[in-house]
């Protein structure tokens, strides 16, 4: 017992200083965080160049204030896939066989696998996972970004996946007895996650992103992308139509989503909650909303987070939203411990 | 409310990073002493069990030459006294003299006027048992007695004392050749002798 005891104390006290680093498109988000017995404190942040997956792997430059032992990783790439699985299995099993999990993902060996249980179902009632699979190459190149000494990895998540931790942390009392819909949408893809009492119910993947609203907007209105951007983060046009038109069809598979949870978990969704880049557009938001007929709320990654004012860059701190997916994963490694 | 982590790293992954624990301190204080123990204890047993083989090869040798070394010890013993003994029978050689010759040297040297009443050679030799061949140095004393006749008697005593000391195994012999008593007296028949008695000695002792 004392072991156990002096064991599980001294993992805690391993595990409490965490890195979340987020390999996005546009940029490598890292952030620290610590864990007290007041809570989590963000000793830092920082946005670094994206990592190129094409080239060879060379070691990920972190600032001193912001290393420590450990770090969790949250992979954004377009190749990933995340999906429900649910399947029957006998009473004593809980991991499903990668190969079942490559089958009901659909891919194929070069893939990296692997599932969650969520529920466990009654009798003869299927029981549901949480399932993922990236690309076994960017995994591997993700882990020669830290060939030795600190940090050493202790996961590997996919952000669409990662940010719920960060979601559940800062908004999971407020939303603990109703459906909700998670949109984290950044450069190129938006994830979705539906949360019911807490269970991840439903998750979907879309190649939604800024760049496309941008390029959009930028045909529609025959400016530049950098024009483009202001527009859309200014909302000084009116721009909705445009929006409403590239959004259709996702917004149409969200609305079969929204339905199908509404149906089966027998409530309606009470909120949407927007974060990632593509959040930063308060058209994205509003249209969202609007489409959907309810009301769109953003949230902060740093909510009931507190912060060390001297490793905190202020120009960024309006740019808080894009580190959900870091933020997701460091906390997630936290709770995991 | 925990959400579930859907961990794609694999175990072979994951690699211990950070200070070393207070378990692995723990273990390295309580077991680099228990190794270093064993590695002591093992290291004197073998030196002991090497020392015991040589010990018992040594003791196998040792059996094989002690009666070699006694043998060759007794024959050391044998031969020291050996040569003692042939010291002794060198120095028993050459303390005797060679009394043929120092007769034969007295008669050639007496003159005719001369006349020896009594002539003996004797030794100091007082101990049965010689040691070195040193001690078998033997000390002579020449006791020579006897008459002189005629005017020139004092003069022939005188030269036969001379000639007797020149003489060569005489000489060799004694250190000395003193006058001990001359004296004159008249015989029965009125006539005039002189008798003499000399002594001779070694000085140092034994033959020079």
């Amino acid at each position: 017992m004392f072991k156990k005891v002096t064991s599980e104390r001294h993992a805690h006290s391993r595990f409490s200083d965490l890195i979340g680093i987020d390999f996005s498109t546009t940029s490598t988000k890292v952030v620290r965080l610590k864990q007290d017995t007041e809570g989590l404190t963000l000793m830092g942040f920082d946005m670094l160049p994206p990592i190129n997956f094409k080239e060879k792997a060379v070691r990920l430059p972190i600032v001193r204030t912001l290393s420590s032992n450990y770090c969790c990783l949250a992979y954004t790439g377009s190749q990933s896939v995340v999906r429900m699985i649910h399947t029957y299995i006998d009473a004593e099993v809980e991991v499903l066989p990668d190969l079942k999990i490559r089958e009901s993902l659909n891919v194929a060996e070069e893939f990296r696998v692997s599932a969650q249980l969520i529920k466990r179902g009654q009798g003869r009632e299927d029981s549901s996972f949480l399932a993922a699979a990236i690309p076994n190459d960017d995994a591997k190149h993700l882990m020669e970004l830290f060939p030795s000494g600190p940090p050493s990895p202790l996961s590997l998540e996919i952000s669409g996946l990662s940010f719920v931790h960060a979601f559940l942390h800062a908004r999971g009392k407020e939303c603990a007895g109703s459906t909700v819909c998670l949109l984290d949408a950044g450069e190129t893809v938006c994830h979705c996650v539906f949360l019911t009492n807490g269970l991840v119910t439903r998750v979907g993947k879309m190649p939604v992103g800024a760049k496309m609203l941008r390029k959009k907007v930028a045909k529609d209105l025959g400016v530049d992308d950098e024009l483009a951007t202001r527009i859309l983060e200014d909302a000084s046009i009116n721009i909705s139509s445009s929006i409403s038109e590239l959004l259709a069809p996702f917004i149409k598979q969200l609305a079969i989503s929204k339905e199908f949870i509404e149906r089966h978990q027998g409530g309606r969704i009470s909120q949407v909650y927007v974060s990632g880049g593509l959040s930063l557009f308060p058209s994205w938001g509003i249209e969202v909303g609007q489409l959907l007929g309810m009301s769109c709320q953003m949230w902060s990654p740093l909510e009931r987070i507190e912060s060390e004012s001297a490793g905190i860059p202020v120009d960024k701190l309006n740019q808080v939203t894009r580190f959900s997916g870091a933020i997701g994963a460091a906390i997630g490694g936290l709770e995991a411990q | 409310m925990i959400y579930p982590r859907v961990n794609m790293l694999k175990k072979g992954e994951l690699r211990y990073q950070g200070t070393v624990s207070s378990k692995f301190i723990f273990l390295c204080m309580v077991g680099i002493p228990i190794v270093l123990v064993l590695l002591v204890s093992g290291l004197i047993c073998s030196y002991h069990a090497s020392i015991k083989s040589q010990l018992k090869s040594s003791q196998a040798l040792w059996e094989n030459l002690e009666p070699r070394l006694n043998a060759h010890k007794k024959g050391a013993r044998g031969l020291v006294i050996n040569q003692n003994i042939q010291g002794l029978f060198k120095g028993w050689e050459d303390s005797c003299i060679s009394f043929i010759s120092l007769l034969s040297e007295v008669q050639d040297v007496v003159p005719e006027t001369v006349q020896l009443t009594r002539l003996s050679i004797r030794s100091d030799q007082t101990r049965s048992r010689y040691k070195t061949a040193a001690d078998l140095q033997l000390d002579y004393q020449l006791n020579l007695e006897g008459i002189a006749l005629g005017s020139q008697a004092e003069k022939a005593v005188i030269s036969f004392q001379k000639d007797l000391l020149a003489a060569e195994t005489m000489g060799a012999t004694f250190d000395s050749l003193k006058l001990a008593s001359l004296r004159k007296r008249i015989d029965s028949k009125g006539e005039t002798i002189t008798e003499f008695r000399l002594t001779g000695g070694a000085i140092d002792g034994g033959r020079k």
